[in-house]
């Protein structure tokens, strides 16, 4: 009775791990390039202007300019900030008064190595 | 002064007001600079928005030092948040 319980208890506490040599999982390159894809940056401006308040309704391209979308001076500065925000930088004065457009935004993220 | 001046102004005052951690803080700052500069926007008078201009700068001290204080207190997020 009690070898028969042993051998049935046995037959289960066999190990069953087994080493999966072919996962790349965790694998992290570091000093690897950090920068943020064009697309993700695309997306990410594009979803920010387009939770602007005064843009709601409209569609937003990222070629669409702020004059287009009906947006004012303060209002590019309103969009600047919290893209400023949403990367985690801060974009110069000069810089800020360039830009015009979503286009323009994005390539500015774009050569910005610390936006996250 | 010209419109870059109050531009650049206006952009501090935003990036200070995000650094509130408050969400209450944060929101009435924001939005009561937003409003402030467009109330305004249309005046032509040099005195009255030079006299704006020293006001919005003192404000800006204010949410610089309000925005540190603030920090040294912050709670868990809210809800909303």
């Amino acid at each position: 009775m009690i070898r028969s319980t042993f051998s049935a208890i046995s037959k289960f506490a066999q190990p069953t791990f087994t080493l999966q040599a072919s996962t790349t999982y965790g694998v992290r390159y570091f000093g690897g390039d950090a920068r943020l894809g064009e697309k993700e940056i695309t997306e990410r401006v594009v979803d920010v202007v387009s939770k602007y308040d005064k843009v709601a309704g409209k569609s937003v391209s990222p070629n669409s300019t702020f004059k287009e979308l009906g947006l004012d001076s303060l209002d590019s500065a309103d969009i600047l900030v919290a893209v400023e925000e949403e990367f985690g930088i801060e974009i110069p004065d000069e810089e800020a008064d360039k830009i015009t457009s979503c286009l323009q935004t994005i390539d500015y993220i774009k050569k910005t190595p610390t936006a996250k | 002064m010209n419109s870059n001046q109050v531009l650049t102004l206006y952009r501090s005052l935003l990036r200070e007001s995000y650094k509130f951690s408050s969400y209450n803080f944060r929101e009435y700052s924001l939005r009561r600079i937003t409003q402030g500069f467009r109330e305004n926007k249309n005046i032509q008078d040099n005195e009255k928005l030079s006299q704006l201009y020293k006001e919005a700068q003192n404000d800006l001290q204010v949410i610089k030092r309000q925005a540190v204080i603030n920090s040294m207190y912050s709670t868990q997020k809210l809800v909303v948040e």
